[in-house]
């Protein structure tokens, strides 16, 4: 940074003669300079290079089927499902906080919710490709499906596997629609400050004829707010779905009732996670420290501490009845996890998503950039270990000893993972350099020149 | 409004509305010290009456529950007593959760409601007096709720002999004293630290100091209210079992508090109390909390329900068999209906969050089918098939017995207190507050 800060326009304060033009500076010269910061150059090589790595892994696994991965009997779901449960419980942040934190009338979210609404997309996408990588059969992904057809061809709409196609379906559906609305009158901004007539074009497009008239501002609002109660339910379903595709079965360790509140909580925690170590370098390199500032990351910090100890809550309940029910299947599924062969990712998943959080019972720690940032990557390791922990150990040891087997991930389960991570972050880059990274107009509602006049609104 | 605080102030004679009266002559009750604050704050006599009334009528019931209990059958008076008291209990822990979570999440529109939820839970030591005909005989091994503390039972029975470590009369008595004695703690440690806000000169540190003990207190109820569910009430069937079971009381502890909640502040300013105070604004924020427990409520039931019903293993469905056999079927298809859908359609609409005739009618529903969703988890134990209608006199003299009581509490502890946590820095903030 200190090398071009003297050319940099992301160190320099923003410009404009008040709170609302500073704002609209500081956001909007993010896609208005002519270079983005060099860090993002960096970063957009690293995303790409790993994009690559994705599509020649999707390439070769087409070529050559699903046995380049690991998945093998006894554990069929392997990598691809513990991948999609990642990616899909990473995604519910965006919705939590721009529909539950906006119910709840917590101001603070104005700040993230833009990039955590797109973080949220681009998380739906990366988990929507697994499942359809994991059948094996890449042409026929559309019998996922209840298309009419003449052979009347129906998928099992008892399988909490179709009910999965329709809540992730439903929610990347929500998600977008909010995400898009919310950003037309910030793109219609941009739209308004555009020197090129390219950009004036694709901004003004996709901006729809915003000009910011009362009777829009009231539309705008009465929608967003329609948007963000039909988008509180689905905060709550799609992972109590994707819950159900295990807690249905018996399998000890899966069939057990928390399951559906644990996802949610689980997924709010490693979303934030993700959302904090997308914002703590965000907010550095694109000069956002006065938009993002240190007390949105501290209350973010309290999220994760409360939602971490939702899911240590959910962990010990697990063992408690497991124990309690005197089912010795339940009761050696889960000694099994603390004790078993896989018993190093169990101690991992614990150690990352109950130990680490609680160094934010310290404000110091709250405070201190470098302590979220490094909490929030090893909680988001611990989500993945714990879908891992759930969906490898219960499977690879089941009712009868005689089948049980261990899972070893071959290089193509590790190189698909760490290109969608690729694919990831490429998305969230391009989307950082082009759209509006923070809720301009949101914000304006609630920087202290808006107040002036002394109502409380 | 209330903006300028002035804590030590002298009273100004000048503010109160009966100008001739010399100042020393009722002692304790009229209007006895003048608040600093521009609304009727103190309950005074209304907070005898209420000790009057309510408590002599619960304090009959109860006797005649009691005493009903005592000549007729033990077990058909355990199990309708139990029904009651969770009943009571559960809304007990809700105010206190409602108290802590506003602590904890810093809270500013309900700073104004926040001494009434506080008085509600204060009824604590009230609830561990009333558990005795529960505990009492289970110390003394009677197993007319709990099988599991008979000792032959528990030997004839493997599981109860693996769950005999948890499950035992010690063990369930030491917990009961750490919930009990945990509750009260935490209840009056909030209580009277934001008592001592109302004459203190910093009264931002003490909101600070129940900030910061809200948040380990928080895990504590957690624990002690899933533990206190599954020692109550599932081990009613001590071979059932549900992870989710803690979550599922829960969610009728907050839902039904505020609906009393709502019930209460409504009271209170029929009887000219907090009228400027409690406006429109807060009892559409209740409302809010209703339906979206109302919808919490059913969301955990269904999952519970839904992973029992699908995995189809006995040791778990036979739970759900005692309940859709013979009368138990009616009784939960009204759970569906009548806890879940009306409500959700009945609340949905801010008109009726917003109006009080309205916001009242669903806070008695729902209040009538907590008790239902109590008596669903309860009884079924003791009756199968067939709904106990012969105890009705049992249940009717428990849930009076112990309603009356539990008002009759919370207007003693408001006899010497404001109604309104007039200390705290944050309640201009939630005096003007607003729903956008």
């Amino acid at each position: 940074m200190a090398a071009i800060s003297d050319v940099n326009p992301f160190v320099q304060p923003p410009k404009g003669d008040n709170d609302f033009a500073r704002v609209t500076d500081n956001v909007s010269r993010i896609a208005e300079v002519n270079r983005p910061p060099r860090a993002w150059y960096i970063a957009f090589g690293i995303s790409t290079s790993l994009l690559g790595l994705f599509g020649i892994s999707v390439a070769y696994l087409f070529w050559e089927g699903i046995g380049i991965w690991g998945n093998m009997n006894p554990s069929y779901w392997g990598f691809p499902i513990v991948n999609f449960v990642f990616w899909v419980g990473i995604g519910h942040a965006g919705t939590l906080i721009s529909a539950i934190l906006y119910l709840m009338r917590q101001t603070w979210r104005t700040a993230i919710n833009r990039f955590a609404e797109a973080m949220t997309i681009f998380a739906v996408i990366c988990a929507a490709v697994f499942p359809g990588l994991h059948v094996g059969r890449p042409w026929l992904p559309y019998w996922m499906f209840p298309i009419p057809n003449q052979m009347q061809m129906w998928p099992q709409f008892r399988s909490p596997l179709e009910w999965d196609v329709f809540a992730v379906g439903t929610y990347a559906t929500v998600s977008l629609l909010f995400w898009y609305m919310g950003m037309i009158p910030d793109l219609a901004t941009f739209r308004d400050r555009s020197t090129s007539p390219l950009r004036r074009a694709l901004y003004g497009a996709f901006a729809m004829g915003w000009r910011g008239s009362s009777r829009q501002w009231h539309r705008y609002e009465r929608a967003y707010l329609l948007l963000a109660a039909l988008a509180t339910p689905l905060v709550l379903s799609v992972h109590s779905v994707v819950s159900f595709d295990f807690a249905t079965s018996q399998m000890p360790g899966w069939h057990t009732t928390i399951f559906p509140p644990y996802f949610v909580a689980g997924a709010i925690f490693g979303g934030f996670a993700m959302v904090v170590t997308l914002a703590v370098p965000a907010r550095q390199f694109f000069g956002l420290k006065r938009i993002i500032t240190i007390n949105h990351l501290e209350l973010m910090s309290k999220i994760i501490l409360a939602t971490g100890m939702m899911v240590g809550y959910a962990y010990g309940m697990e063992f408690f009845i497991a124990w309690y029910s005197g089912s010795a299947y339940e009761g050696f599924a889960l000694l099994n996890r603390a004790v078993g062969p896989f018993a190093w990712s169990y101690w991992a998943m614990i150690f990352c998503n109950v130990v680490t959080p609680q160094v934010f019972w310290f404000k110091s720690m709250r405070r201190n950039v470098w302590v979220i940032f490094f909490v929030g990557v090893l909680v988001n390791i611990g989500m993945w270990f714990e879908r891992f922990v759930i969906i490898v150990t219960s499977g690879s040891r089941d009712f009868l000893p005689a089948s049980w087997g261990y899972f070893i991930p071959t290089a193509w389960d590790f190189a698909t993972l760490a290109g969608s991570f690729g694919l990831f972050f490429t998305l969230f880059l391009l989307f950082c350099r082009y759209l509006p990274m923070v809720a301009m107009a949101e914000v304006k509602a609630f920087v202290p020149a808006a107040h002036a006049s002394g109502d409380h609104h | 409004m209330a903006e300028d605080k002035k804590p030590n102030k002298p009273v100004k004679k000048a503010a109160g509305p009966k100008q001739g009266e010399p100042p020393k002559k009722p002692p304790a009750n009229v209007e006895a010290p003048k608040d600093d604050f521009d609304d009727n704050i103190r309950l005074g006599l209304d907070a005898d009456r209420v000790m009057k009334v309510a408590g002599g009528v619960g304090a009959v019931s109860l006797v005649a529950c009691l005493g009903l209990g005592f000549t007729g059958d033990a077990k058909r008076f355990m199990f309708a007593y139990l029904t009651a008291y969770i009943w009571i209990l559960s809304i007990a822990i809700g105010a206190l959760f409602w108290v802590t979570l506003q602590h904890l999440v810093n809270a500013n529109w309900s700073i104004v409601l926040r001494r009434v939820a506080e008085l509600m839970a204060q009824n604590m030591p009230l609830m561990a007096l009333l558990a005795l005909p529960i505990l009492v005989p289970t110390a003394m091994g009677n197993d007319s709720l709990y099988i599991w503390v008979n000792h032959e039972t528990v030997h004839a029975d493997h599981l109860l002999h693996h769950k005999a470590p948890y499950l035992n009369v010690t063990f369930f008595l030491i917990r009961c004293a750490i919930y009990f004695g945990f509750w009260v703690l935490l209840s009056r440690y909030l209580f009277q630290t934001s008592v001592a806000q109302d004459q203190s000169k910093s009264p931002g540190d003490l909101a600070k100091r129940m900030q910061g003990l809200s948040a380990p207190s928080m895990i504590l109820l957690a624990l002690t209210l899933t533990f206190a569910a599954f020692d109550f009430l599932m081990s009613l069937e001590p071979a059932w079992f549900s992870t989710i079971y803690g979550v599922y009381f829960f969610a009728g502890c907050v839902l039904s508090f505020n609906s009393l909640f709502a019930l209460t502040l409504m009271w209170l300013q029929k009887q000219g109390r907090l009228v400027k105070s409690v406006s429109v604004e807060h009892y559409h924020d209740i409302g809010k909390m209703m339906f979206g427990f109302t919808v919490f409520w059913a969301y955990i039931g269904f999952s519970q329900f839904m992973l029992i019903w699908y995995a189809n293993i006995p040791e778990e469905t036979f739970w759900y068999k005692m309940r859709f056999t013979g009368d138990w079927r009616t009784v939960s298809a009204i759970l569906l209906v009548c806890h879940f859908v009306l409500p959700f359609l009945g609340l949905l609409s801010r008109h009726i969050k917003r109006n009080k005739k309205t916001l009242g009618f669903w806070a008695v529903w729902i209040l009538v089918l907590h008790y239902v969703d109590i008596y669903w988890l309860v009884k079924p134990s003791l009756h199968e098939e067939t709904l106990p209608t012969g105890d009705l006199l049992l249940d009717v003299t428990a849930i009076v017995g112990m309603l009356g009581l539990f008002l009759a509490g919370a207007a003693y502890q408001a006899k010497k207190v404001r109604l309104v946590a007039v200390g705290d820095p944050r309640l201009p903030k939630s005096l003007a507050f607003e729903n956008f």
